[in-house]
C-alpha cells in the first residue's frame, strides 16, 4: 500500500456558479454552445458539460484562441430559456429524458435553426433492453415499479435523442447503439480529467514516483464504486478477493463507496479498509493509495458501453487496473504493458500474477500515466469536442 | 458454508418452517448404520392443503421447470451458453469438464463470449481457471458465471434466438426446453442416462428427451453412440455427432519420477461407494479375492483407493488401503502417472474415463464389460476388459499384474495408444460443423 502525504484538500462544487456567471461564460467567444442537464452531479454533469465547458472556455472563463465558448445549464435555469436560446449556437442535452421543458428547450433552438445535439454516456435510450439494464444492475425485477420507471426513464431518453440532430457520446461501441437505435449521426468525446483532477493526480503520481513507488510492504487492491448499482459487478470478484486474502496475508482490500465486501470476506475484516464515497478530487487521492485498483464488470451490451474512466483515473495516479475484458476496457488496458486484463474465472489468478510482478509495477505504472495523459486529460480534448459540434 | 445456509434458506422459503425443522433434524441426527446408495425417490414435503397434480409434479421434478430467462434483440456478439449442475471441483472430474473444454474452443473458433449457468450450486469460477490452466487452453472472449437455482426462481439471465445452449443431462436440457428454442440446443450427451434409473417417472422422462428429433446430440464416444442407436434411439443417429476424448500428453504422462528399486509397485482401485455405476462392491470383492489368491500381494503393491465417500475398509490381515479424495485435476493426473495397474469399473456402454486416463498415463487397467463395449483396444491394449464377475475380473487382473509387471511390453503397448492426445483434433469436425452454422 502507498502512504501520500498528501492532505485532504478542501472540496466545493466548481460547478456552483450564479446564472449571471454561466451567461457571461457563454458569451465569452464567437461561437456559443450551451450544455444542458437536468441539475448539477458529481459523474454524468461534471465528465459530459462541466469538462466540455471547461475545455471550451480555455483556462477559465476566457474564451479559447478559436472563439468558441461554453457554458452550461439547469432545469432551474429555463426561465431564462429564449435568453439562452438567443446567445448560444449550439445547444447540447446531456442525459436528459423527454418531458415538456425539454421538448421546448429542443424546439427553441430548432426554430432559430441552430444545431442540437443530445449527449448520452450511457445505454439507456432503446427500451429493447430495458429488461437487459434492470438485470444487470440487479434491480428487482418482481417489483412493478422498477418497470414502470425504467421503462418510462429509457423511453423518455430516446425520445429526446430522437429529437436532435446528432449524438455525441463517450466510446464507438456505445456510438453503433445510437446510431443503430435512432439513424443519427454520432460522434465520439471520450470521458476525461478536468483541469482539478489533473492537478491533484499529479501531485499523488510524483510523490509515488518520487519514492519509486514503494510501498509499505502491504499490497492493497480496491474497489471504488461511484453508486450502488455495482453489487453484481463486484460480486464477479468476492470469492476470488477471498482466495487471494487467504492465500498471501499481505493483501490488503479497499472498498470505497456504497458496496458491501460481501459475507465471503467476513473473517477478513481486519483487512478490509472501509472509506465512504469521497468528492471526485480527493477520490485521486484514495485511489493513489492502492497498488490495484479492480475494474469487473458483467459481459453484456449495457456494460460494453461503460467507458474507460475508471481506468485513466486510476493511471493519473500512478496505480494499476485490472479490469473485465469489456469492449472499452480491452481496448486501452494492454495486459502486462500497461494493467492487467481479467476474465471472470481468472480473477484470482490474475490478481496473483499481478502482485507476483511487482518488480515491473513501476515500469508499468509509468506507462499507463503516459497513456492516461495523452488520451484523457482536458488539454487534449478540444478538437475532438469542436469536431463533434461541427466547429472543426 | 455459505451455499449450506442458501440451500437451507431455500427449503425454509419453499416448504415452510415445519419442513425445513424436520430436514435440519433428518441432515444433523444420527444417521442410520446402513444407507444404501441407491437412486432414492425425492420426498415431497407435506403439505397443508392438497395440491393439483401440476404442483405436485412441479415439486417431484422441480429440477425441470424452465430456465428463467428472458429474450433480446438479436445481438452483434455471439455467445455460447453451458447449462449445468454445478462446476465445484467435484464435478469437473469427467463429463462438466469435457463440456467446459468442447465450449471453450467452440467459443474461441465462433469468436464468441462463453456464460455458465450452474443450478444446484453456485458457479466457482476459480475451477474454470484451473482446469483450462492444466489443459493448456485459454478462452480468448469473456465468460459470465450465472446461478439459476433449481429452488430459487427470483434470478433471471438474457438470451437471444440465435444462442447456442449446450446443456449436460435430460434434465439440464428439459429445463433449457422450456425456455428457448429447440434448434439452440446442444445436448452434450456422456452416458445413457436412461441407466441412472429404475423403471419409473424419472426414467420415462429421461427417455423422453433422448428420443427428441428437434434437438441436437454430441456423444462422447463411438462407443455410446453405437450403443445409443442400437438401443432405442434412432433419432440419434439422425441429429447426432460422436467424438473421441482427448488425454493431452501434458496432463497424462507416465512419471518421470525414477521409482526407488525397492519400493513397491502401485494399484488403484477407482473406489465411488455412492456412484453405483462404478461397482464398488464388486471392486473391494474382487480385491479381496485377488490378495487371498496371491494376484496382488502386498507386499509387491500399494493399495490406493481413489474416488469420494469411501467407506474405511481392510483386506485380508489387516491391510488398509491408502485413500486418496478430493484431489484437484492436476493432482490426480500427477498420480495416474505413478500407477502400474488399476482397476476401475464402470456399469454401463461407456469406457469411462479413469481406465483411459490412466491407460494415457501409461498405467495397465482392468475394467467391464458392458454391451457392445466388449474390448478397449481401440484405446489401448494395457486395457484389459473381463466380464462383470469376480472370478473373471481377477482373471483379468491377474493377466494385469503380468502385464505391468512386463515393462517392454507395457511399453509397447503405451506407444502404440490408440487415445487422441489433443482436444482440438477431438472436437474438430464438430466444432467446423457448427461454425458453419453459426
Amino acid at each position: 500500500m502507498f502512504s501520500t502525504r498528501l492532505e485532504a484538500a478542501p472540496y466545493a462544487d466548481p460547478w456552483k456558479l450564479p446564472l449571471t456567471q454561466r451567461f457571461k461564460m457563454l458569451l465569452g467567444g464567437r461561437q456559443r454552445v450551451a450544455y444542458f442537464y437536468e441539475s448539477a452531479n458529481n459523474s454524468t454533469f461534471r465528465y459530459r458539460a462541466y469538462n466540455m465547458v471547461q475545455v471550451l472556455n480555455g483556462q477559465g472563463p476566457e474564451q479559447g484562441g478559436d472563439g468558441c465558448s461554453g457554458s452550461y445549464f439547469f432545469e432551474e435555469d429555463l426561465h431564462y430559456i429564449d435568453e439562452i436560446a438567443d446567445a448560444a449556437d449550439v445547444l447540447v442535452v446531456c442525459r436528459s429524458g423527454y418531458n415538456q421543458k425539454i421538448n421546448q428547450l429542443i424546439a427553441k433552438f430548432r426554430i432559430r435553426r441552430k444545431r442540437v445535439y443530445f449527449d448520452i454516456d450511457d445505454f439507456v435510450f432503446d427500451t429493447a433492453y430495458t429488461h437487459l439494464v434492470t438485470n444487470t444492475l440487479g434491480l428487482d425485477q418482481n417489483d412493478p415499479r422498477v418497470w414502470e420507471d425504467w421503462f418510462a426513464m429509457m423511453g423518455r431518453m430516446g425520445q429526446t435523442l430522437r429529437m436532435c440532430d446528432g449524438a455525441i457520446t463517450t466510446n464507438q461501441y456505445l456510438a453503433d447503439r445510437i446510431s443503430a437505435f435512432s439513424g443519427l449521426p454520432v460522434k465520439v468525446v471520450p470521458n476525461f480529467m478536468n483541469e482539478e483532477q489533473l492537478a491533484l493526480s499529479a501531485r499523488v503520481f510524483e510523490e509515488k514516483r518520487a519514492s519509486g513507488f514503494a510501498g509499505d510492504g502491504s499490497i492493497c487492491v480496491g474497489y471504488f464504486s461511484g453508486s450502488p448499482s455495482h453489487n453484481l459487478d463486484y460480486a464477479i470478484i468476492e470469492t476470488a478477493l477471498a482466495q487471494v486474502l487467504e492465500r498471501d496475508e499481505r493483501i490488503k482490500l479497499m472498498v470505497v463507496g456504497y458496496i458491501e465486501p460481501g459475507p465471503h470476506l467476513a473473517r477478513f475484516s481486519d483487512r478490509v479498509i472501509r472509506q465512504p464515497f469521497h468528492d471526485y478530487i480527493n477520490l485521486q487521492g484514495l485511489i493513489g493509495q492502492v497498488e490495484f485498483n479492480l475494474m469487473p464488470l458483467q459481459a453484456n451490451m449495457f456494460t460494453n458501453c461503460k467507458s474507460e474512466l475508471k481506468y485513466f483515473e486510476a493511471a493519473a495516479v500512478g496505480t494499476l487496473s485490472i479490469a473485465s475484458p469489456s469492449c472499452n476496457y480491452a481496448a486501452v488496458i494492454r495486459d502486462g504493458e500497461n494493467g492487467y486484463i481479467a476474465r471472470a474465472h481468472q480473477w484470482a489468478s490474475v490478481m496473483e500474477r499481478a502482485i507476483a510482478n511487482r518488480d515491473h509495477y513501476a515500469a508499468m505504472a509509468e506507462v499507463a500515466h503516459a497513456d492516461a495523459l495523452l488520451k484523457y486529460a482536458c488539454y487534449n480534448q478540444r478538437g475532438k469536442i469542436l469536431d463533434a459540434l461541427g466547429f472543426a | 458454508m455459505i451455499d449450506l445456509f442458501y440451500k437451507a434458506y431455500s427449503f425454509w422459503r419453499r416448504y415452510g418452517t415445519r419442513a425445513a425443522i424436520k430436514r435440519i433434524r433428518a441432515e444433523l441426527g444420527p444417521k442410520p448404520a446402513y444407507t444404501p446408495a441407491a437412486y432414492s425417490v425425492p420426498v415431497i414435503p407435506p403439505s397443508a392443503s392438497p395440491r393439483s397434480a401440476a404442483q405436485l409434479s412441479q415439486a417431484r421434478f422441480e429440477s425441470l421447470a424452465p430456465l428463467s430467462l428472458y429474450m433480446l434483440p438479436a445481438s452483434p456478439h455471439k455467445r455460447i451458453t453451458i447449462v449445468t449442475d454445478s462446476i465445484a471441483r467435484s464435478s469437473l472430474f469427467g463429463g462438466v469438464g469435457t463440456a467446459l473444454i468442447f465450449a471453450t474452443l467452440l467459443a474461441n473458433r465462433l469468436g464468441a463470449d462463453l456464460r455458465v449457468i450452474t443450478r444446484t450450486e453456485r458457479p466457482q469460477p476459480d475451477n474454470v481457471d484451473h482446469i483450462l490452466s492444466v489443459y493448456g487452453l485459454a478462452l480468448k472472449g469473456e465468460i459470465q458465471f450465472k446461478f439459476l437455482s433449481v429452488h430459487e426462481r427470483n434470478q433471471s439471465t438474457d438470451f437471444t434466438e440465435s444462442e447456442l445452449f449446450i446443456t449436460t443431462s435430460w434434465w439440464t436440457t428439459a429445463s433449457t426446453l422450456g425456455s428457448v428454442p429447440a434448434s439452440s440446443i446442444l445436448y452434450l450427451l456422456q452416458e445413457d442416462e436412461r441407466m441412472f434409473y429404475p423403471f419409473g417417472d424419472d426414467r420415462l422422462r429421461c427417455e423422453e428427451i433422448l428420443g427428441r428429433r428437434d434437438i441436437r446430440f454430441l456423444i462422447n464416444t463411438k462407443l455410446l453412440f453405437d450403443h445409443l442407436v442400437a438401443n432405442g434411439l434412432p433419432n440419434i443417429a439422425d441429429q447426432g455427432t460422436w467424438f473421441e476424448p482427448a488425454f493431452p500428453t501434458r496432463v497424462f504422462h507416465p512419471s518421470t519420477v525414477k521409482q526407488e528399486p525397492d519400493s513397491k509397485r502401485k494399484f488403484i482401485f477407482y473406489a465411488r461407494p455412492n456412484n453405483l455405476r462404478n461397482l464398488f462392491y464388486l471392486g473391494i470383492e474382487v480385491i479381496e479375492a485377488a490378495i487371498a489368491q496371491h494376484v496382488l500381494d502386498p507386499k509387491v503393491w500399494e493399495i490406493i483407493f481413489v474416488g469420494k465417500d469411501t467407506p474405511d475398509i481392510v483386506f485380508g490381515d489387516g491391510l488398509a488401503p491408502t485413500k486418496r479424495e478430493n484431489m484437484s485435476w492436476s493432482e490426480y493426473a500427477d498420480l495416474a502417472g505413478t500407477i502400474d495397474l488399476g482397476l476401475s469399473l464402470m456399469y454401463t456402454p461407456h469406457p469411462s474415463y479413469p481406465p483411459l486416463d490412466l491407460a494415457a498415463s501409461g498405467a495397465v487397467v482392468v475394467t467391464n464389460q458392458f454391451g457392445i463395449k466388449q474390448d478397449l483396444l481401440r484405446y489401448s491394449a494395457n486395457l484389459i476388459c473381463a466380464k462383470a464377475e469376480r472370478d473373471a475380473l481377477v482373471e483379468a487382473l491377474r493377466e494385469g499384474v503380468a502385464l505391468a509387471m512386463n515393462q517392454p511390453l507395457r511399453q509397447k503397448n503405451f506407444e502404440g495408444n490408440g487415445l487422441c492426445t489433443d482436444w482440438e483434433v477431438s472436437f474438430a469436425e464438430t466444432i467446423e460443423r457448427l461454425a458453419g452454422k453459426n
